[in-house]
């Protein structure tokens, strides 16, 4: 089987519907990337401007890397950027923080109502931007340090400092809230939450 | 006890929360055809990336031989100039 990056030099040389084959082989997973952070609704609408965006910019990939998807999660990055920041400018102030429009609170809108969902999701919200991203990428979409990255187009050192970081907080933030509940004898199910994060 | 009747591993909570359904039958397919319009639209117009680029290329050198050309043509009226206004002092001092 060829490789994406086969498959995108193809497209790059004048085979355009070889790009085709990339795409299907990550439309799910991309879908999932997009639904995870803006809702499936979302998901569905910003899907195809991934995928014309992404040809747009096929030249630029380097054929080297077997895989695309840190590439055109970096694309569907970039394109969830504009989708907010066109919420944010649509939204009446009141609701808009000042552009601020953490994308993260839809988030955890949609979870399910479990208690530890919600105390992982305070916390996992409470950590610095560049850290969750990286967190995310590795947590949700399989990724390596050095994958997650190539997305954030940070150095890979980097990457693995912020998860290191990441998971540490949220270690912390689960041991106590752990502690607290089991004080309470209420919400069984966050015991042992804080060694499950990997 | 058998493995089967093992208690399953609770998965990774994070894992758990980024869970999401598959997309919606037809989801997909229509954003295949948003990128089979501009793949189709460059297969007709026979113009790749890559002779975009080329032609970028052509044209960014065609451009810096005009400019060169423009000027080499004002370096050599300036140079005529100064020719001029030496030789006419030299007249003027004889």
């Amino acid at each position: 089987m060829e490789t994406d990056g086969a498959l995108i030099e193809w497209s790059v040389r004048g085979r355009a519907d070889a790009f085709v084959e990339v795409v299907r082989r990550h439309e799910v997973a991309v879908h999932g990337f997009l639904a995870r952070r803006a809702g499936h609704q979302a998901a569905d609408d910003l899907l195809g401007e991934v995928w014309v965006r992404a040809f747009a910019a096929r030249a630029g990939f380097q054929p080297g890397y077997a895989d695309a998807r840190p590439w055109l999660y970096g694309i569907a990055r970039n394109v969830l950027r504009a989708h907010w920041r066109a919420a944010a400018s649509a939204d009446p102030p009141s609701t808009a923080s000042e552009g601020q429009n953490d994308p993260w609170d839809d988030v955890v809108e949609r979870l399910d109502s479990a208690a530890w969902a919600r105390a992982l999701a305070d916390a996992v919200r409470a950590l610095p931007a560049g850290e969750r991203d990286v967190l995310l990428l590795v947590a949700w979409e399989q990724l390596t340090p050095a994958e997650a990255a190539a997305v954030l187009g940070v150095p890979a050192g980097t990457a693995r400092s912020r998860l290191h970081r990441a998971r540490a907080t949220l270690r912390l933030a689960l041991a106590k809230n752990k502690h607290e509940r089991e004080e309470d004898r209420c919400q069984p199910n966050t015991r042992n939450l804080s060694t499950r994060i990997h | 006890m058998p493995a089967e009747h093992a208690e399953p591993e609770h998965p990774d909570p994070l894992s758990v929360l980024g869970q999401v359904d598959p997309p919606a039958p037809g989801v997909l397919d229509n954003a295949r055809e948003a990128l089979w319009a501009v793949v189709a639209a460059e297969m007709l117009s026979d113009n790749s990336p890559r002779e975009q680029a080329a032609n970028d290329v052509r044209e960014q050198a065609a451009n810096d031989v005009r400019e060169q050309a423009a000027n080499d043509v004002r370096e050599q009226a300036a140079n005529e100039v100064r020719k001029q206004t030496m030789r006419r002092r030299k007249e003027a001092d004889s």
